[in-house]
């Protein structure tokens, strides 16, 4: 089975190389500007649920691992399109990082009609956090299915 | 509830359990190996991409020569 593998894969990264990116450069670094916010209201003391509650920067996480698994699922196309977990996987994380668009342009317009209505804030912030832990799981699985799809064994 | 937050949890219970159905449908595709398929797929893939690659390398020294 080892000789009918083209030479090309030997490029390929392996399966735990894939997944150590993933976290480095999609979880770690898309969680700076949520971390950066935290940090400069923690050094002027004004550090609360409440700030976090304003902060959409949790929605920038969704918006990355769906980008970027949309990315690798679109370079996987020449040999996964067409199949029915390929559309699924697609049609999902597509969907995700569409109504995470909306959740932040929300948040903005909630800002600016109506700061004082935690309500709503409370809400947007809530669904948010969920859209984002769905949304990392969904780009999680995707790259560990085509990391092993695509990786050397 | 106000009607946005109703459209809001609407929206989100929806995408999310979708998300959460093409997580679950590829966990299933990798626990019972048909990923293996893919894979095979994949390296046909490689060889068409080396095949053509090699064509192109070879029309360019025929050119040269």
């Amino acid at each position: 089975m080892v000789a009918d593998q083209p030479q090309i894969q030997s490029k390929t990264p392996v399966l735990g190389e894939k997944l150590a990116r993933w976290v480095v450069f999609n979880l770690i670094l898309a969680l700076f500007p949520l971390g950066t916010t935290l940090f400069v209201h923690s050094l002027a003391g004004k550090l609360s649920y409440q700030v976090l509650l304003n902060s959409p920067e949790i929605l920038f996480l969704a918006l990355m691992v769906s980008a970027t698994a949309l990315r690798d699922l679109y370079e996987a196309s020449p040999f996964l399109r067409g199949e029915v977990l390929y559309t699924v996987l697609y049609y999902a994380l597509f969907l995700g990082l569409i109504l995470a668009a909306v959740f932040y342009g929300l948040f903005v317009l909630d800002s600016v009609n109506n700061p004082s209505t935690p309500e709503v804030r409370a809400a947007l912030f809530k669904y948010a956090n969920i859209l984002t832990v769905v949304l990392c799981v969904c780009s999680f699985i995707t790259v560990l299915l085509l990391s092993r799809i695509e990786s050397r064994k | 509830m106000s009607t946005v937050e109703l459209i809001l949890a609407i929206a989100s219970v929806l995408i999310s359990a979708f998300a959460l159905f093409a997580s679950a449908y590829a966990v299933l595709t990798i626990s019972r190996g048909r990923d293996k398929a893919y894979r095979q797929k994949y390296y046909e893939f490689l060889r068409q991409k080396e095949r053509v690659e090699q064509r192109i390398v070879d029309a360019r020294d025929h050119q040269s020569t």
